[in-house]
């Protein structure tokens, strides 16, 4: 009957299959970069590298509970052992100190590079003579049967000094030679993993080993352990682990969850239209707006991130409603290009609603936002498009089409009591909207760690290990930026010798710089200048033990070591493989793009005001103070500020659209009334809850727009004819729409997942609201539509 | 040595003296030791060079000459836990701890006992060869350690009056 009609399914088969060809051939990537502002300040791109990819992404806590300490000790001894053979791992401590051998001899051989004390006059004979004295009181001291070996070779203590450096923070208390928790209850280790923070399937499998090197530190346990180590149990805590379950969590989530939302919506039509074809069918036209949209994306950006697949698809569910409405809206026995006329105007109408508000994400500076925008446009044109000309052109020549009308019979009694009713949902509009005006304290939630998925319960347990294994979370970080390696490093020593005195003065409990393990082949030179020649030494030294207690002819291994120092070749960062050492370089000094990047944690700041002013004072452009926790609190403050402007920009978008399509005035207001009704209703309801709004609400109110919209244009419509049949059917597709909806975004909502329940609540609350609303005000224009 | 959980505390002057081969001739320090049962040791050098030493459950606290504290992991110095462990164990009546360190011997009578410590670690034995302590009941007067390298400590103590 249709002349185009093969056409028309041989030109959609074909724009599916060439969208198919662009999506095999896309770039997925998982970059958190497109969620960078398009012109990152320095302080954002190091955030995002060291969410992405840093030390802080790739330490994995453990301990080891449920039996007697000792047993413990022999677990957590085995662990360490198993994993520090495994490759997958870089550091692995737990405490024991014969991990360490390759570092000491590192440290010992190279003291005199490393010390920052080796300085001209450090091994004068008076300084020497001081030194000794001080060796002295030390060998009497109670620490005396631990510095004794090495004062021979050492007597100025610069390994004591190195060693220092190098346990850092504070550690754990320790039994049998490994760290075990204040209580006695807990082994604890800490292991960083090799592979960065954002391939979570190298850190699953990382994971995977810990837990099999655990169950093999049970078998080989020795066997009078062997009952004990069977209760002991194994925690597991960091950013690896909460990425990897996060990961399960929500997969599982959207997998359980949207099975659900699918079988209930599926039930709803199948309900609806008595028949699995038309279910079918009925889908074709969102899968089109999905496929298109995807190629769309890619052909615009050369790449499709992951957030925009995932969230785009959700912006577009709007297009399932548009097969509703032409199915469900056509009478039985009647063809479906009859009843398009009708509906057509209409959906139009909602669909270029829809696409108003959400085009103004394209002028997003996220690159993320802007691919939003794109999918949502792009996929909406293209399913209404296939709903308008396809869709008709697949259904059988008679289907059956809405078989009740039971849908329509409580929403049609809510349109004739409009009149009593419209006044209560203005006041309540108004009271909804005084609540929103007279919220105390902020509206929106703008710190990051309340969009965590991560459970409070397991949060309070990786803080307490982290306190007791004394590896606090890095918030404050210097980071200076130089084009090569050795200016990096030259960089870190002027930035450390400037933070010496704020350390003296109590203001940070100590940092962690490059050039503390690896300093400029400068300053290594200038220290080995500093070591006297044997000769001189030599005689020094003899001043130097005039007066003291000790014999003098000790001293030999000190004089030959400095000798073999002065010749010694300088240290390089290949000298470093294989040991801890080189991994903590690795971590603190990294190659970007084009640059070299040194960077100077910070432990314990107590007065961050004294540290601005310090690095403020340095004047220096590529230094960079980062507050890692403000930093990214501020980066979803911009996300939040340019959703809500952007959010403004779509309204008044839509409100010129309606205005020129509808051509009155009362017309858009009678539109536009009920929308606002439902979204200020939804706001209030959500802020009243919660007493904040996150921006995971904010995007389900742009979709309730969206679905709205549609549900009140089609209220506003005036019927030309009186066909009361057509009205009902009318109202039933608006219920079915609406149905679907409340009820794939309701299950949503009881995710534990921040983003799942926040968008999936409000737009379950806000569509339900939408449709009620627009019943109830649509009366409100008197008798002209025939309603009544 | 049993008796020793009856001491809640004690308090005492010691006067300590280090033979080291590096050194022409022995270190001498005094000062005072205090005991609060179960694990609090305190020992404090009051000649030549006030330094303090504080062992409390399984934190350790030292004060050295030059004023600075430090807060040590008695395993980044398994030596100073086992020495520690020696005194306070011995004090706190504590076989079980004692015989983590050490294979002890016990010799005398209640009122003349010698307790002789064999460190079991190879680590620590590397280090210290044994550690002797001498006491009269619930006393102890004198604790001996003898290091690998033929090194010696000598400490004696001197309860004060009840």
């Amino acid at each position: 009957m249709m002349p185009g009609r093969r056409v028309i399914i041989a030109l959609w088969l074909v724009g599916l299959l060439a969208g198919c060809v662009v999506i095999v051939r896309t770039n997925f990537t998982a970059d958190m970069s497109a969620f960078l502002p398009r012109a990152p300040s320095p302080a954002q791109q190091i955030l995002v590298d060291q969410l992405h990819e840093g030390v802080v992404s790739r330490m994995v806590l453990l301990a080891i509970e449920g039996a007697p300490p000792d047993t413990l000790a022999a677990l957590s001894k085995a662990i360490a052992g198993t994993l520090r053979a495994d490759p997958a791992f870089g550091i692995v401590s737990n405490g024991d100190e014969t991990a360490f051998g390759r570092d000491r001899d590192l440290l010992w051989h190279n003291r005199y590079l490393l010390s920052p004390a080796v300085v001209a006059g450090h091994f004068s004979p008076a300084a020497l003579h001081a030194a000794l004295q001080a060796d002295v009181q030390l060998l009497g001291s109670d620490m005396g049967v631990v510095a004794k070996p090495s004062i021979p070779a050492d007597p100025t203590g610069e390994m004591l000094r190195l060693i220092a450096d190098f346990a850092g923070q504070a550690h754990p208390a320790t039994r049998d030679g490994v760290w075990i928790s204040t209580d006695a209850s807990r082994a604890l280790l800490m292991v960083q993993t090799v592979a960065e923070g954002f391939d979570l399937d190298a850190q699953e499998q990382a994971l995977q080993h810990i837990d099999a090197a655990f169950a093999k530190a049970r078998r080989a346990i020795p066997a009078d352990m062997q009952t004990q180590a069977a209760q002991a149990r194994l925690i597991q805590t960091g950013p690896p682990l909460f990425a990897v379950q996060t990961r399960d969590h929500m997969t599982a989530d959207v997998k359980r969850l949207s099975m659900l939302a699918t079988l209930l919506v599926a039930a709803i039509l199948l309900f609806a239209y008595r028949s699995i074809r038309m279910l079918v069918l009925g889908l074709l036209p969102v899968l089109s707006g999905v496929i298109a949209g995807i190629a769309g994306v890619s052909l615009a950006f050369g790449f499709v991130h992951g957030i925009t697949l995932g969230f785009g698809v959700t912006l577009i569910g709007e297009a399932v409603d548009y097969a509703i409405y032409l199915l469900t809206q056509t009478a039985p026995g009647a063809a479906p290009t009859a009843t398009l006329p009708r509906i057509w105007p209409t959906l139009r109408l909602g669909m270029l609603t829809s696409v108003c508000g959400f085009s103004v994400m394209l002028l997003s500076s996220f690159t993320g936002f802007a691919q939003l925008g794109l999918f949502t446009i792009i996929g909406l044109i293209v399913a209404l498009t296939v709903t308008r000309f396809v869709l008709p052109a697949l259904l059988p020549r008679s289907f059956t089409t809405l078989a009740s009308l039971v849908f329509a019979a409580p929403v049609l009694g809510l349109i004739r009591a409009g009149a009593k009713l419209r006044f209560g949902v203005l006041g309540l509009a108004i009271a909804a909207a005084m609540a929103l005006a007279f919220h105390h304290g902020p509206y929106w939630d703008d710190e990051l760690s309340s969009m965590s998925p991560v459970p409070a319960g397991e949060k309070s347990l990786d803080d307490q290990l982290r306190r007791e294994i004394g590896a606090p979370d890095v918030r404050y970080l210097l980071a200076v930026q130089a084009p090569r390696s050795e200016d990096a490093l030259v960089a870190s020593e002027h930035v450390a010798a400037q933070l010496e005195p704020l350390v003296a003065k109590g203001a940070i409990a100590g940092f962690d710089a490059p050039s503390t393990w690896l300093p400029s082949q400068v300053t290594q030179r200038t220290r080995q200048a500093a070591l006297p020649d044997a000769a001189t030494l030599a005689a020094n030294m003899a001043q130097a033990v005039d007066g003291t207690p000790f014999r003098p002819d000790i001293f030999a291994p000190f004089l030959a070591d400095v000798a073999m120092a002065r010749q010694q070749p300088l240290l390089r960062r290949e000298d470093l493989n294989g040991s801890s050492l080189a991994l903590r370089l690795d971590s603190l000094l990294v190659r970007t793009a084009d640059h070299w990047l040194a960077m100077l944690p910070l432990r314990d700041v107590s007065d961050s005001r004294a540290i601005a002013e310090a690095v403020a004072a340095m004047h220096d452009k590529q230094l960079v103070l980062l507050d890692l926790k403000a930093e990214s609190d501020r980066l979803l403050g911009t996300y939040l500020h340019e959703a809500l402007t952007l959010s403004l920009a779509g309204s008044i978008a839509i409100v010129v659209l309606l205005s020129i399509s509808l051509r009155s005035p009362r017309r858009t207001v009678a539109v536009l009334l009920p929308l606002a009704a439902a979204v200020i209703c939804t706001a209030a309801l959500l802020l009243t809850e919660a007493g904040r709004l996150s921006i995971f609400n904010l995007f389900g109110l742009l979709l309730v727009a969206a679905v709205g919209s549609n549900y009140c244009l089609f209220f506003e419509r005036r019927l030309p004819d009186a066909d009361h049949l057509a009205r009902r059917r009318m109202v039933a597709s608006l219920v079915i729409a609406d149905l679907c909806t409340v009820v794939g975004f309701g299950v949503l909502s009881f995710s534990a997942i921040p983003v799942l329940h926040g968008i999936g609540l409000t737009v379950a609350i806000g569509a339900c609201l939408s449709l009620l609303f627009g019943a109830i005000l649509s009366v409100g224009r008197g008798r002209s539509t025939g309603w009544t | 040595m049993a008796d020793m959980h009856s001491v809640s505390h004690a308090s005492a002057t010691f006067v300590e003296q280090k033979f080291v081969q590096m050194l022409k001739q022995p270190l001498q320090s005094s000062g005072r030791l205090t005991y609060v049962a179960p694990d609090r040791l305190q020992k404090e050098t009051l000649a030549p060079a006030r330094s303090e030493l504080i062992v409390n459950g399984d934190h350790l606290t030292v004060q050295q000459p030059d004023g600075k504290l430090r807060d040590i992991s008695l395993s980044e110095f398994p030596e100073l836990g086992a020495l520690v462990e020696s005194i306070r164990a011995t004090l706190a009546g504590d076989a079980a701890t004692l015989s983590r360190y050490y294979t002890p011997t016990l010799a005398g009578t209640a009122d003349d006992w010698s307790l002789q410590l064999e460190p079991r670690d190879p680590r620590l034995r590397k280090l210290l060869a044994l550690v002797r302590i001498h006491g009269d009941g619930t006393s102890i007067r004198a604790v001996e350690t003898v290091d690998q390298d033929g090194d010696r400590t000598e400490m004696t103590i001197t309860p004060d009056p009840e």
